[in-house]
């Protein structure tokens, strides 16, 4: 303790408030009795049930105002029992601003009004020596000015302007100078149980080929583009939602669908909801398409209504029915890249959830089924008379059910055990394709797991089974595959919990066998017995990890083989052995030091050819004031193979330094600022003696630059 | 009529390997594995063009002879579309020809729905050259062997989406502060290795072409080289079973830079690995050597932008306020833990800020004039977890705004 910083608080203690006082005199020890008169407190005191407080009446329930009083009544005096007491309001500690009355403590608003929306309020009471015990807790509503129970604003624009100051080495490095400005604007507001809030994400650059959508639009890209919005208006367990929107919740029909449009969710009594959306084909970014619903051919409707059939036990058994109508473009997503076509998909779905026996036994079931076809697509015909698709209807079904064998069993002290057992069953038929979930057509797997856990241990085997061609058409090749799987979790610094063994580490392994080959001989397919699969494989991967306080450290191996088997292919293998460590040290708050390794031996048994990769990193932070903080990064790349045909090694090294600022930073309206200097230099080196001949790519760049975050 | 489609085929083929006098392109692989129930994507070269260019592709049910040009061409009334300009990856390079067959998902419909309906399962993809010179147009085929997508068809990427938890399409990020978790969901076809390179371009960088972003193996083997590269954040190699999904695990988000404020990309850097199914051999084509093309692809990869932006660290002091004790870096023991300061004037109140390195708020507590010290709970240690920690003064005027704050002090509760 600062002796100095003792004398400089004892007089200072003279100045301090009379509310400080008062509260001093009453014993509701703040903080300064905590430093200057540890000793008053009764020496020996303890917190035993005779000298326990406990809170009479809390703040009220309902929404208050900033200015409102609040009040604390507790069952005795304060400082009739040993210690004092503490309110914290959120994660701060507001005793300080506390008068006391008696039994009755009363947060001083005029010193400081109340912190607004929902908080948690606790009161502890802290035994003499310093020991925190929670004796209430609640919710505080406080609402904002003009009657609002919450206001948040979360409007910011960043600003970054960018030099090339220098640039050198034998090959064009390719910097440039650039500006850029991200701007979000966003906030909530609510009253009354109805709740706006609102979010827009903008991206603006100088430079086109940076623009948001330069790769689908090129130089037609918008250089100031709006990323994500969301306009969303809620009411209980009621919404309203314009903008970027995810929706489904069938596996087998909508999953998870993000995109840009309308949702809209409304409750059905109190055990029943209802949902609809109508969103664009694909996720997307910009202004053009504000709405996402611009393009007909590109939209997509969907809706679900749903119900819990024990209303008194949520969850216990619900039934689902949904149902998509969509229609879409040969259009990728925004940070999507795939082979598409111009699609048409009508389905439904129904699913049935529930569990018994206090969640022992839990199943989930679904059925779908899809009309889908393709429409005629001009980028796929050119001009031709293309045969066209038959639109198919066709189902899809799913179930699974979960067998608690073990519920968390006290086995020894402490110490608990749990196994379960997990059936499923999935079948897709050939054909069948709904746009809006990423299902596998013509496949149907029956497979089982098995988890348990003891104390910190746990494990997992699994096998499943599938096959493919489900209509059995002579010509098509039939698959089988069979999959097992294992993997197992030991954390040996947590085995024994009687004190930390950082040295101690966590070890996982898990394993992978998989055996696919051909289950019947296609006829009038062209296929010979080579094209006919039969092939294992297994993938291993292990990994050890060890965690201390100022370090961090860990390894890993990976290794796998495929192993072919059908006729003219026996001797077509691969092996591939990894190896990687890293390590991380912190020795001071202001520095960060990390390395990593790895090297990967890869093995391609027919031909005789191994390729080999080594990297190494490299990686420091250290900041030796606040604002100013140096980065650096190195990483070495090496790849060749045998008979060394082939060879490259890749050089990246960057250093940043960069000194921070602030103004207004507690104010509703203020900002910081950066300034920074990078320095990068790429080194490339490429052997290919078949194809690519000798490359050497030698470059570096001296950026600088500022950037201004304004609020 | 089946018969005689056997018999044509037949001797289209024999014509097409008995023959190079007169059908002097050749290609490698002649024919494929493919999915029946989806996309799939293959590596070819052609060799031997003399004065030829390649203009369109056209995936058929069934062959005539094409003359009076050379080879065969797909039969009127069996044609199920045309390789579409946006997966057209294929590049020339003297007498060689190195095309990505990416067969759209309705073509295999349609050929699936042939076969259902009795027909031969096999169709065809045809490429038609044409003459420089005024010689006759030159018409190659491949064969594609309809199958469940999985082991025994070439390694390819079908769609590759990369996604956060909040599936934002730009995260935003504070400084010093660590991303949210990111990862790439795969939808493929075949088996084997999955290997590359997580990248990030920095505020400042020329951005990737979309010939930088495509897959190594989707580039012929001479311009693998010259794809651009960018700072390495890790690498991965991973093997994907013969079950056509897979979700790869982004880089480690610690490694990401985030100190610098600016606009940054991830990409997905997929390098060619060794898959005999996608393989091409130049030396049937008329070349030297083994293109690897696993893990091909008919589009350039997608990327992921985050932006660094927001708050920054406090430097606005005021006058008389400072940081007593504990020091900075301080590593205080078990038992009773003050955070004293000096005061400030003018000020009312003052807010003792404890937060993570990271900027996550862990206590806070309010105090009035005068009183310059706080005892912290007795939990602290506990919440704090192990992290380090930093620690603030902030100076608040009669109307609860900023007067001033210290700077942050850092501390470690162990």
């Amino acid at each position: 303790m600062n002796l100095g910083g003792r004398s400089m608080i004892s007089a200072w203690k003279k100045l301090a408030t009379g509310a400080a006082s008062a509260l001093l005199a009453a014993g509701v020890t703040t903080p300064p009795t905590l430093f200057a008169q540890p000793a008053q407190e009764p020496a020996g005191a303890t917190s035993d049930a005779s000298t326990d407080l406990s809170v009479v009446s809390g703040p009220p329930e309902e929404w208050i105002s900033r200015s409102d009083t609040v009040r604390i009544r507790l069952s005795a005096l304060p400082s009739s029992v040993p210690g004092r007491v503490a309110v914290v309001i959120g994660t701060t500690d507001v005793t300080d601003l506390l008068r006391i009355e008696g039994e009755t403590l009363t947060y001083r608003s005029e010193l400081l009004p109340l912190p607004t929306g929902r908080q948690p309020l606790t009161v502890s009471q802290v035994s003499p020596d310093g020991t925190w015990r929670e004796i209430y807790a609640t919710e505080l509503k406080v609402r904002h000015a003009g009657g609002f129970e919450e206001v948040t604003s979360e409007t910011g624009i960043d600003l970054q302007g960018l030099w090339l100051a220098e640039e050198g080495g034998e090959s064009e490095a390719g910097g440039q100078d650039a500006a850029t400005a991200n701007i979000s604007l966003g906030g909530s507001l609510a009253r009354s149980g109805w709740r706006l809030s609102s979010r827009f994400a903008l991206v603006g650059v100088s430079e086109i080929e940076q623009a948001l959508r330069f790769a689908e639009r090129e130089e037609r890209a918008d250089r100031l583009d709006l990323a994500d919005y969301a306009l969303r208006v809620e009411r209980g367990q009621g919404y309203a939602e314009i903008g970027h929107v995810s929706f489904g919740e069938h596996q087998q029909l909508a999953s998870s669908f993000p995109s840009r449009g309308l949702d809209l969710a409304l409750p059905l009594g109190s055990s029943g909801s209802v949902r609809a959306s109508l969103v664009n084909g694909t996720s997307i970014a910009g202004w053009d398409n504000f709405t996402g619903l611009n393009r007909s051919e590109h939209r997509i409707a969907a809706g679900s209504v749903g119900w819990d059939l024990i209303p008194s036990q949520p969850g216990g058994l619900r039934i689902d029915a949904d149902w998509v109508d969509a229609s879409v473009l040969p259009l990728a997503g925004f940070n999507q890249g795939f082979v598409n076509d111009a699609e048409e998909s009508d389905g439904w779905g129904a699913r049935l959830s529930g569990s018994f026996a206090q969640q022992r036994i839990s199943f989930r079931a679904g059925f779908a089924q899809s009309d889908f076809s393709n429409p005629d697509d001009p980028l796929l015909f050119q001009g031709e008379d293309v045969v066209a698709v038959r639109g198919e209807t066709r189902d899809a079904r799913f179930a699974q059910v979960d067998l608690a064998l073990v519920d968390n069993r006290e086995i020894g002290e402490g110490t608990f055990a749990s196994v379960r057992l997990s059936l499923q069953h999935e079948r897709v038929d050939p054909q069948y394709r709904s746009i809006t979930a990423f299902t596998q057509a013509d496949l149907e797997r029956n497979g089982a797991d098995l988890q348990a856990s003891v104390g910190a241990i746990s494990a997992q085997v699994g096998h499943n089974r599938s096959e493919d061609n489900l209509a059995d058409i002579e010509s098509i090749l039939k698959t089988k595959t069979r999959n097992s799987s294992g993997n197992l979790t030991l954390p040996l610094g947590m085995v024994w919990d009687d004190k930390p063994r950082p040295w101690l580490p966590s070890i996982s392994y898990s394993v992978q066998r998989t055996h696919q080959f051909g289950a019947n001989d296609p006829q009038n397919g062209g296929f010979d017995p080579s094209h006919i699969p039969d092939q294992k494989s297994q993938d291993h991967s292990a990994s050890l990890d060890w965690s201390g306080n100022r370090w961090q450290a860990g390894y890993v191996f990976a290794a796998s083989d495929q192993d072919n088997r059908q006729p003219g292919r026996e001797t077509d293998d691969f092996t591939n052995v990894g190896h990687e460590a890293r390590v991380a040290f912190s020795p001071g708050t202001r520095l960060d030091l990390g390395a990593d390794y790895s090297r990967n031996r890869a093995a391609s048994l027919g031909p005789g050819r191994v390729d080999r990769n080594e990297r190494v990193g490299l990686n420091t932070m250290w900041r030796p004031l606040e604002q100013l903080t140096l980065t650096g990064d190195l990483s070495r790349n090496r790849t060749a193979d045998e008979p060394f045909t082939s060879s490259s090694e890749t050089t990246i090294l960057n250093l940043e330094l960069s000194f921070r600022f602030a103004w207004r930073e507690e104010r509703a309206h203020g900002g910081s600022g950066q300034w920074f200097l990078r320095y990068s230099n790429q080194d490339f080196e490429s052997l290919d003696g078949f194809f690519g001949g000798f490359l050497v790519r030698d470059s570096w760049t001296l950026h600088t630059g500022f950037n201004l975050s304004l609020r | 009529m089946k018969h005689f489609r056997i018999l044509l085929f037949l001797v289209a083929l024999a014509a097409s390997l008995a023959a190079p006098s007169s059908a002097q392109i050749r290609r490698d692989p002649s024919g494929v594995n493919v999915n029946s129930q989806g996309a799939t994507t293959v590596f070819i070269s052609f060799g031997g063009l003399r004065d030829q260019v390649p203009v369109e592709a056209t995936w058929c049910g069934e062959l005539v002879p094409a003359a009076p040009a050379v080879g065969f061409r797909c039969a009127p009334g069996t044609i199920f579309g045309r390789l579409p300009i946006r997966f057209d990856q294929s590049r020339t390079e003297g007498s060689l020809f190195t095309d990505v067959m990416s067969i759209p998902p309705s073509v295999a419909r349609r050929a699936y729905q042939a076969a259902a309906e009795g027909d031969e399962s096999t169709f065809f993809y045809v490429r038609r050259f044409s003459s420089l010179v005024g010689g006759p147009d030159e018409y190659v085929f491949v064969t594609c062997r309809l199958t469940g997508g999985g082991a025994r068809v070439p390694l390819a990427l079908l769609d590759v989406q990369l996604e956060s938890p909040t599936r934002d399409n730009v995260l935003q990020v504070s400084p010093g502060a660590t991303p949210e978790e990111i990862s790439a969901r795969i939808a493929y076809n075949g088996t084997g290795r999955l290997r590359g390179r997580w990248e990030v371009v920095l505020p400042g960088e020329e951005p990737p072409t979309s010939q930088d972003l495509l897959t190594e193996a989707t580039l012929p083997a001479s311009e693998r080289g010259l794809q651009r590269r960018y700072t390495q954040v890790s690498r991965f190699d991973v093997f994907l079973p013969p079950t056509g999904r897979f979700t790869l695990p982004g880089p480690p988000v610690e490694r990401l830079p985030t100190e610098v404020e600016g606009l940054y990309q991830v990409l997905l850097r997929v390098e060619a690995s060794d898959d005999k199914e996608a393989n091409s051999n130049l030396g049937n084509v008329g070349g030297t050597g083994i293109v690897r093309s696993g893990a091909v692809a008919g589009f350039p990869m997608p990327t992921l932008r985050y932006v660094v932006g927001g708050a920054g660290a406090a430097t606005s002091y005021a006058p008389g306020l400072s940081l007593l004790a504990p020091q900075a870096d301080a590593t205080p023991g078990p038992g009773a833990l003050d955070f004293s300061w000096t005061q400030a004037r003018d000020a009312a109140l003052y807010r003792l800020e404890l937060q993570t390195a990271n900027g996550d708020e862990i206590h806070q507590a309010l105090l009035q004039q005068g009183i310059g010290v706080y005892r912290a709970p007795s939990w602290l240690a506990e919440r704090a977890g192990g992290v380090g920690l930093r620690w603030r003064v902030v100076a608040l005027d009669a109307e609860g705004g900023t007067a001033g704050q210290t700077a942050w002090r850092t501390l470690r509760l162990d």
